[in-house]
């Protein structure tokens, strides 16, 4: 390399006077210098630009260029993050980040780009430095923040975040706006009389369908963020001053306590903050309906709202809870009560009617009577199943056709009935591979199992425990599955007040809220196993 | 802070409460076991068996036969369904016989040639000769206090004049099942009160006890009145009369209006009919009972039983053949007067026949004696049929017609 320079260098020499070595060589070292030099920098700038994109960044940076970059590596290039540069008149760029499709772009362009590239006409340019008078410019709500943290949480939560060249606050707009489904009636919980909105998969609209309802400051709703992938947005709500404080606190440590990668429903929460994960009966209820949760914080429960799902979760849940509605409080008491009779009285049946019915087909014919007894016998007569098989495989095929049911798409649902209906009923019987009273108790203890919604999974598998009591000891199978299941519930706490509570342990005085439904201006006290101090409701 | 102090409490209960959860989780499986194991001693007799292997029984019947007895057992087929129709002039039941030394023998004897297990706990009746009530039902009737399928509700009935198997047979109205039919038309005592309805328990009851005997339900074949034009003969059914036992031997029979008599006495006539001769007058009147109530006293003076019975009765006239006005009160007085006299014959009859030809006490004024003379009682009981048969009777009788139907005036001119 050196002697093709001084090759050059003899050329040059020749070439153009008043050149000489000296100067060149000098010239040359300098030209050197600035390149070591050049490097060294370029070498820091890599190294800030490392910086940017390897480390995260805690603060907002002051370059919009740097801001960018930045979050382009957080977002790792996401196609639905979108980053929009502007500047105003005056020269002074500005970015805007936001995720496609969580963000009202029309607001976003009326009131946050328009006004401000408009307004920051009448204002110089070194002023727009100050981040008072951006907040002026722009007709949005707009927290100020220089975390970089939260700047990603709000453009996750479909935030807007604005950068301004120079200045090292991001200004996160409010403008949020994403497709959701309007208020609609829940295809469960459907009711004759009463409200028809339920909630829906917005947490926001949730709070506000329950804020319409109980208007009233010391309804809180505390926010947290559960599942370190997902960051779903969860909110704690519940009345100040009736809400049982030591119920509210073990609610807020356990949700608090709760360490997964996701909450994608309620669902999810549930299972972590139950109090027996492993009993039939759930200690955790959940509603789709703004009134009847309304009653629920009003008796001084707490709710856990989940952004994402309809279902919102109360505690403590107590036993008859699942045989009320919000029917019976709208309805005069004669009927309510009634239908609470009705509801206990199809619980039973549910649970207890296929194995009674084995129990005393194989064990207890004594008891039957004699016309029944021949007509049982009668129709059995041919049957190749022991009774209590028979009944367990109907059972199993109500199960598979509720369960698909539920699973084929609408279209294809008549095709249930029908091969339900006809097929298993009515062929069946014709076969003479099943009688005709195991299909009809399998249906009435079908059916009756969804009287009580808010138990449909506890009567399954009650129903499939008696089943088998009832085959393997008859009555005396029967008597002893009451006994444990009763004793299991009786033990049960949902956080911290007991399952069975207005039953065992029973309050001094009448129970004006179990089977007979006392009338509303009677009820002048709320449930006194949830409610410690305040409870009373009326007078 | 309070909140927090107080969670915090709480959850060092919850602690605490870990900490001796296994032991109480041993204890209370334990005490689990226990219940669960103790209870299992009280259940009693308790086996599975699956209903199509069981040969319902609707009707025992017990005859004299070669080697002691000859029982006969009406077997229920189960009918597949009430679709078909089917032919319903065949009972839908089988019949088995079986003899034995003793019952429960034959019971066990009838296996031999059936395929099914007898199933005892539906049987409506246990039918009884006549001839094996003539020489005591007390060796009988044992088995059905041991066995633990045999109900005591059962109806004891005692066939006239003919076999049990003979009687268990015949379908006379219009249930297809025999035991069905048999059962119902005891039950029927409570519209014409001329039989009685004996359980296998009310037969035992007096049975046992000192100073009443067992009365009992009767059924007898008779022939069928031919209604049109009907080839071969038929044969039904009657419950009308009683048996009359002595402790457990049957002594003889009632018939039926002799039986409405003793129904008086006891205060069991709930339903009827009482038809007397209108006085002055060349016709007949008909009360219908309303209700009818009695009442016994035994009265004793040494040797010297007097039995007093007062029955009232309460009636409707329902028919009457003459003439008479009935708007004017002394007739229905006059009425009156002839309705109770009519109850008064009926009864002494009854007294007097039962008194006189039987021997024994089915009324129980012997226990009206026990409850009233416990002194004396004790040195009467045991020959106080003997007593009974030579106690005076007073009977006394009061007859109400309190209603005269919808029509005032008599049909006849």
């Amino acid at each position: 390399m050196k002697g093709k320079k001084r090759l050059h260098l003899n050329k040059i020499s020749t070439v153009i006077s008043g050149t000489s070595y000296f100067t060149v060589k000098k010239k040359l070292y300098a030209l050197n210098q600035l390149i070591v030099e050049s490097d060294k920098t370029a070498a820091k700038i890599s190294q800030i630009i490392d910086k940017l994109t390897h480390v995260k960044a805690t603060a907002v940076f002051t370059s919009v260029a740097a801001n960018k970059t930045s979050l382009e590596y957080t977002f790792k290039k996401s196609g639905d993050v979108l980053f929009n540069e502007f500047a105003t008149l005056s020269g002074v760029k500005f970015l805007i980040v936001y995720i496609d499709g969580l963000v009202n772009k029309e607001t976003l362009r009326r009131d946050v780009i328009n006004p401000f590239i408009t307004k920051s006409k009448e204002v110089q340019a070194n002023m727009l430095l100050d981040s008072e008078i951006l907040k002026s410019l722009i007709a949005a709500s707009i927290v100020e923040t220089k975390k970089m943290s939260a700047v990603i949480d709000d453009i996750l939560n479909g935030n807007a975040a604005m950068f301004v060249d120079g200045v090292d606050t991001a200004l996160l707009i409010d403008s949020r706006g994403w497709e959701k489904r309007t208020v609609a009636e829940p295809d469960t919980e459907s009711v004759i009389r009463g409200p028809r909105e339920g909630f829906i998969e917005n947490l926001r609209t949730n709070t506000s369908l329950l804020r319409r309802k109980i208007k009233n400051p010391n309804l809180v709703f505390e926010n947290i963020n559960l599942g370190k992938q997902t960051k779903t947005n969860v909110a704690i709500a519940y009345l100040d001053g009736i809400v049982n404080q030591a119920v509210l606190s073990e609610v807020k440590r356990r949700i608090n306590k709760i360490d997964t990668d996701s909450i994608l429903e309620t669902g999810y929460i549930e299972q972590f903050i139950e109090d027996s994960p492993f009993s039939p009966l759930a200690t955790v209820a959940n509603t789709q309906k703004p009134d009847i949760l309304a009653a629920k914080i009003l008796e001084g429960r707490v709710a856990i709202f989940c952004d994402g799902t309809p279902h919102v979760l109360t505690v403590p849940h107590l036993f008859i809870e699942t045989l009320q509605t919000s029917e019976d409080y709208y309805n005069r008491p004669f009927m309510a009560s009634i239908w609470r009779i009705l509801r206990v009285l199809a619980l039973l049946v549910s649970i207890l009617v296929p194995g009674l019915y084995v129990a005393l087909q194989t064990y207890h014919q004594e008891m039957i009577p004699t016309i029944l007894l021949l007509r049982m016998a009668g129709s059995i007569s041919d049957i190749p199943f022991p009774a209590g098989a028979e009944m367990f495989i109907m059972s199993l095929f109500y199960e598979l056709l509720r369960e698909s049911g539920i699973r084929l798409p609408r279209a294809v649902g008549s095709a249930i009935s029908i091969v339900g209906g006809l097929v298993v009923g009515e062929s069946a019987v014709n076969a003479g591979l099943v009688s005709a009273p195991v299909v009809i108790v399998i249906a009435i203890a079908g059916v009756s199992g969804f009287i009580i919604p808010a138990l449909s999974e506890a009567v399954v598998i009650y129903r499939f425990f008696f089943l088998i009591a009832g085959t393997v000891m008859g009555l005396y199978g029967i008597v002893c599955g009451i006994f444990i299941v009763v004793m299991q519930a009786v033990s049960l706490r949902s956080f911290g007040v007991p399952y069975t509570s207005p039953l065992s342990p029973s309050p001094q005085g009448v129970l004006k809220d179990f089977i007979i439904r006392f009338p509303l201006w009677l009820m002048k006290k709320r449930p006194e196993a949830i409610v410690k101090d305040n409870d009373q409701r009326r007078g | 802070m309070v909140n927090e102090k107080e969670a915090r409490s709480y959850c060092k209960r919850q602690r605490s409460k870990a900490g001796v959860k296994l032991m109480t989780i041993l204890k209370r499986a334990f005490a689990i076991t226990l219940i669960l194991a103790i209870t299992l001693s009280l259940t009693g007799c308790w086996n599975r068996r699956e209903l199509n292997t069981l040969g319902i029984i609707g009707l025992v019947g017990v005859d004299t036969g070669n080697n002691g007895i000859k029982s006969t057992f009406e077997i229920i087929k189960p009918e597949k369904t009430s679709k078909g129709g089917g032919d319903k002039a065949q009972a839908p039941v089988t019949y088995m016989q079986a003899s034995g030394s003793t019952l429960i023998e034959s019971f066990r004897n009838v296996p031999v040639r059936f395929e099914r297990k007898l199933f005892v706990s539906h049987a409506k009746g246990f039918l009884f000769s006549e001839e094996v009530a003539r020489k005591g039902l007390a060796e009988n009737l044992d088995m059905l206090l041991r066995d633990h399928e045999l109900r005591l509700t059962m109806h004891l009935i005692i066939v006239k004049d003919s076999t049990a198997s003979d009687a268990m047979s015949i379908t006379g109205g219009i249930n297809t099942i025999p035991s069905s039919y048999i059962e119902d038309l005891a039950k029927q005592y409570k519209v014409h009160s001329t039989s009685v309805d004996t359980k296998v328990l009310d037969f035992l009851k007096s049975y046992y006890s000192k100073g009443i005997n067992p009365l009992v339900t009767v059924l007898k074949k008779v022939k069928k009145d031919k209604v049109g034009k009907s080839g071969q003969e038929e044969y039904e059914l009657s419950v009308e009369g009683s048996a009359v036992f002595l402790k457990d031997r049957l002594v003889g029979f009632l018939d039926g209006p002799e039986t409405r008599g003793y129904n008086w006495i006891v205060g069991k006539v709930s339903s009827g009919v009482v038809t007397f001769p209108t006085p002055n007058s060349n016709g007949l009147t008909s009360v219908e009972i309303f209700q009818a109530g009695s009442k016994r006293d035994v009265e004793v003076n040494d040797n010297d039983i007097k039995i007093k019975v007062k029955i009232n009765m309460n009636g409707m006239l329902d028919e009457q053949t003459t003439t008479i006005k009935l708007t004017d009160p002394t007739v229905i007085e006059i009425l009156e007067q002839a309705n109770s006299q009519a109850i008064k014959q009926e009864v002494e009859h009854t007294l007097q026949k039962v008194q006189k030809e039987y021997k024994s006490d089915v009324f129980g004024f012997g226990q009206i004696v026990h409850r009233k003379y416990p002194q004396q009682w004790k040195n009467m009981q045991d020959n106080w049929d003997e007593l009974f048969s030579q106690a005076s009777i007073e009977v006394e009788t009061e007859a109400k017609i309190t209603k005269t139907g919808k029509s005032t005036l008599p049909a006849k001119e």
